[in-house]
């Protein structure tokens, strides 16, 4: 999934994105991507509103706190959003990534793991916001464990041996 | 933009300040050496003022080589870098961001109190104001390399003391020069100056591209 993401050079092949090499013109091509790896890009000392804030500063097209505050609230996350990120739990944190998803959009979606921590609301949820992302013709990369709930045309890759081998 | 860039350097420094050991240990780790050396060498005034220059320049110096190796790590850890990575500001200028901040919480403090150690190794009043003023333009050449040093590792989990073998030679030239401006005359102390901030503008100039540029490859590890 680094690959992908352009952090990392293959050793070997190419990533293509619209027929030219991502490493030709990395810069252009990280804009249009949001990345959900398997740390969760938060900074634990500050609060979630604050990490909105900084994670918008590093993107070009800002939302306004109007739209944080609705994105916080759409993720159940309007009443943590002046606590401190490490004092929240696993699974609060994580549902703070998927608001990342919504706050900075972006075409093309990596995500590694989404699922993992999340209770079956919070599964519930990242189906909801990845369904709406599907149905505004965006592009979605998924490394998943789970059986993936979605509503639109997609492609899955088996890696590795099947178990009954 | 500028706006931007403020607001991270000021999130960077809450998030320092927040943990008081993140700022405090270097700087009680600077004081604690230069006391060492009265201890060691014996209180004789003399010698003190002699190696006064030095011994706080090096104690300076350990002090912020250890600090500097921190500064990816944490974002390493936490995902951030990934979002500095993708950001569409330049590399270069955001990990130059972090070095001020850097600079400002680690280094600034080291630079206030050194007078007062100055004063300890019976530095004449002169002496002092040139301690004070190699310092300003000495430290941020320091934290500017280091943070190259930093990125080359921030892939690697047990570093130790690798980023100090990899930097340490390169902070000689500013160590010379830094101790020689404070021992040199009255009369031919503004070309030492002068040779300080040019040590502070090249690195300036050209860290922050190189830092970005190793930390590319200090992720991939």
């Amino acid at each position: 999934m680094r690959i992908i993401a352009g952090f990392i050079e293959p050793q070997d092949g190419s990533i293509l994105w619209k027929d030219t090499c991502i490493f030709k013109n990395l810069g252009i091509f990280q804009q249009q991507i949001q990345y959900m790896g398997h740390q969760n890009g938060i900074k634990h000392h500050l609060t979630l509103y604050e990490n909105c804030q900084l994670s918008s500063m590093l993107v070009k097209n800002k939302p306004s706190p109007s739209i944080i505050n609705k994105v916080l609230e759409q993720t159940g996350l309007s009443s943590f959003k002046h606590i401190k990120a490490r004092q929240l739990s696993e699974g609060q944190r994580r549902r703070f990534v998927l608001a990342r998803l919504l706050l900075n959009p972006a075409p093309f979606w990596i995500l590694d793991e989404p699922l993992s921590s999340l209770d079956s609301d919070g599964q519930h949820l990242f189906y909801g916001i990845l369904n709406q992302h599907l149905s505004h013709h965006g592009i979605a990369v998924i490394a998943t464990h789970q059986n993936c709930e979605v509503s639109h045309p997609m492609k899955t890759i088996y890696l590795g041996l099947p178990y009954d081998t | 933009m500028i706006h931007d860039l403020l607001y991270i350097i000021y999130y960077e420094m809450r998030e320092t300040l927040d943990q008081a050991f993140t700022w405090l240990t270097p700087l009680l780790f600077f004081i604690i050496v230069v006391c060492l050396f009265p201890l060691a060498c014996g209180p004789d005034p003399v010698l003190l003022t002699k190696m006064a220059p030095g011994i706080i320049w090096v104690a300076a110096l350990l002090s912020i080589i250890i600090s500097i190796g921190n500064l990816f790590r944490t974002d390493s850890e936490e995902g951030f870098l990934d979002l500095i990575l993708l950001s569409h500001y330049p590399l270069s200028l955001l990990v130059f961001c972090k070095t001020i901040s850097h600079w400002l919480t680690h280094c600034l403090p080291l630079v206030l109190i050194s007078p007062l150690l100055g004063f300890l190794l019976h530095l004449s009043f002169q002496k002092e104001c040139a301690l004070v003023v190699t310092l300003l333009l000495g430290t941020p050449v320091l934290s500017l390399m280091g943070s190259i040093g930093a990125a080359l590792t921030v892939g690697i989990r047990r570093h130790g003391l690798l980023l100090p073998i990899l930097i340490m030679p390169f902070y000689i030239p500013v160590l010379i020069v830094g101790s020689a401006t404070i021992l040199a005359e009255a009369e031919s102390v503004s070309g030492y100056y002068a040779m300080m901030g040019a040590f502070m503008l090249l690195s300036m100039a050209f860290a922050p591209f190189l830092t970005g540029a190793a930390l590319r490859i200090g992720v991939t590890q």
